[in-house]
């Protein structure tokens, strides 16, 4: 009898017990399904894209553009007052140093002491959506935002998010974001070939600070010289009547990555040659096209360019500044991509170009 | 037996040349004889057919006669014209005048004769040297199209992304605020 009642005893405690352990299984699932993960990361980031406008601080930022085998760095004390006032000193590189940037984040005054200049940049007519909330909605359609563990940025707890393609798969961008104030502290973007493209990262950071307004007036110290700088062409979204008043026709692509949708266009005439640029863009990542009639490959300075072929076109690359740059003429054109995408993949776009 | 006119040990061209010779004279004809007479009195015919026409007017009183005929109505013509042909001292000396006498081109004459590679060449040199000098000392104006830079590409691109949230702000300011103080920037007061 007790045999008997020992085990159906054992056999109640087996039952609970395997019960149990799928409840909590169902539990824990539940807790960490996709849906939801994403969801919390989609908050995160879109607090943390924002956070800079409620969110005052004086820091030291380093970041670090690597090209191929070598790499680019400047090191900035940065001064901001939110939501859009900005100071940028730079302290590296040698080329820089000493030059400071004010900025209202429409208007920046460029200060160099060795030239005896400010000059003057409109940056809301190029880029306006610099002063207007962001729009995280296609980064959500084109994203996965994971929230992975917490570590430790210039000395404050940061939580990081990792934004994974929804159609490759691949990670694009992983960011540290303040757990305090949602301030994006450190950031790493990857290749396609999941090397590191670029990273930044405060090295010291104080934040609640308190600036007088003054410090951050456009102003023009006495014995320099107010100078406008030229700009790259008024940006809009209606492309259709850019492509209307070129003196040339241009070729639009027929393939774009997935999650690519054109954003926005521009004519420029810089050197007497009429340019016109459009934006393509999936949220995160983004390319410029650029087409105009000198058909002359642009004069490759400081980078030694490569061949590719784009289509039938015998093309060229280079990594420039931490931007992919691939250049071709067809049709009596010249075509020219930049971004931050492989030069495979701005080939294959390029390829379903037909000037 | 006129095969035996030629020796039997001769070089490889000769033995060629007088076998084809003694193919013409053995089909030679009359009549073929009679075609060539006039070409054969005025020694223009090949060594080989004269040859084989010298052979054969040997052995035919026929064209021989009618070579002799040919001879004697060469001479008399020759002699006629040669009196006629004579011209005046006066009308030769009028002749040179006028042929030597200089007279004005016409345009297409003068444009052939400025195109004339004596006349192109050097000038082409010419022109091509001083295009050379001016656009050393003098750069093409900022209407004409122009090699644009990679850098010129790139800061355009990163102006009008820098509102992306990809971007590292420190650096595109600092691509964007590099290379612009010279030039390019333009006076505002």
């Amino acid at each position: 009898m007790r045999a008997r009642r020992s085990k159906h005893a054992r056999a109640r405690t087996l039952w609970a017990a395997a019960c149990t352990s799928l409840g909590v299984l169902a539990f824990i699932t539940a807790g960490v399904a996709p849906g939801q993960a994403s969801t919390q990361g989609d908050a995160l980031y879109a607090k943390s894209v924002a956070a800079d406008d409620r969110v005052s601080y004086s820091g030291t930022l380093t970041s670090v553009i690597y090209e191929g085998d070598q790499a680019a760095s400047t090191v900035t004390r940065i001064e901001h007052k939110a939501p859009t006032s900005w100071r940028i000193w730079y302290l590296a590189p040698a080329d820089a140093y000493g030059r400071m940037i004010v900025s209202n984040e429409s208007l920046a005054y460029q200060y160099e002491p060795s030239l005896n200049r400010v000059i003057s940049h409109d940056w809301s007519t190029s880029a306006p959506a610099v002063a207007t909330p962001v729009n995280i909605a296609q980064i959500e359609d084109n994203y996965s935002i994971e929230v992975g563990p917490a570590a430790s940025v210039a000395g404050r707890k940061a939580l990081s998010l990792s934004l994974v393609s929804k159609h490759t798969g691949a990670l694009v961008q992983r960011m540290w974001v303040d757990a305090q104030t949602d301030l994006i502290l450190r950031r790493e973007s990857y290749t396609a070939d999941g090397s590191v493209g670029a990273k930044s990262s405060f090295d010291t950071i104080r934040i609640g600070v308190e600036f007088p307004q003054a410090l951050f007036n456009l102003s023009v110290p006495s014995g320099m010289t107010l100078v406008t700088s030229p700009g790259f062409g008024k940006s809009t979204t209606d492309t259709a009547s850019l492509v209307r008043g070129l003196n040339f026709k241009f070729a639009a692509p027929k393939y774009l990555p997935d999650g690519f949708s054109l954003d926005r266009g521009s004519v420029e005439t810089h050197q007497g040659v009429n340019t016109v640029e459009f934006v393509y863009g999936d949220g995160l990542r983004t390319f410029s096209l650029f087409e105009n009639a000198s058909a002359r490959l642009p004069r490759f300075d400081t980078a030694s360019p490569k061949p590719i072929p784009v289509g039938d076109a015998n093309g060229v690359y280079a990594d420039v500044s931490g931007q992919t740059l691939v250049s071709w003429n067809a049709g009596g054109l010249n075509l020219t991509i930049v971004g931050d995408l492989s030069p495979k993949e701005i080939a294959r776009i390029g390829a379903s170009i037909h000037p | 037996m006129q095969n035996e006119s030629f020796p039997a040990c001769v070089t490889a061209d000769e033995g060629i040349a007088k076998r084809f010779a003694r193919e013409i004279h053995l089909i030679m004809t009359c009549h073929d004889c009679r075609g060539l007479l006039t070409d054969y009195q005025h020694g223009e015919l090949d060594a080989a057919t004269d040859a084989a026409l010298h052979d054969h007017l040997q052995t035919c009183p026929s064209c021989r006669a009618e070579l002799d005929a040919e001879s004697a109505l060469t001479d008399t013509l020759r002699s006629a014209f040669a009196q006629q042909l004579e011209l005046p001292t006066a009308v030769l000396a009028r002749v040179r005048q006028a042929v030597r006498a200089e007279r004005a081109p016409g345009f297409v004459e003068s444009v052939r004769a400025l195109l004339r590679p004596v006349v192109l060449a050097p000038a082409a040199a010419v022109i091509v040297l001083v295009v050379a000098a001016v656009s050393y000392l003098h750069p093409a104006p900022s209407g004409a199209p122009q090699q644009l830079s990679t850098a010129y590409f790139v800061q355009r691109h990163v102006a009008h992304t820098m509102d992306s949230q990809s971007g590292d702000p420190a650096w595109n300011a600092y691509l964007l605020t590099s290379n612009v103080g010279g030039a390019d920037a333009s006076a505002a007061q």
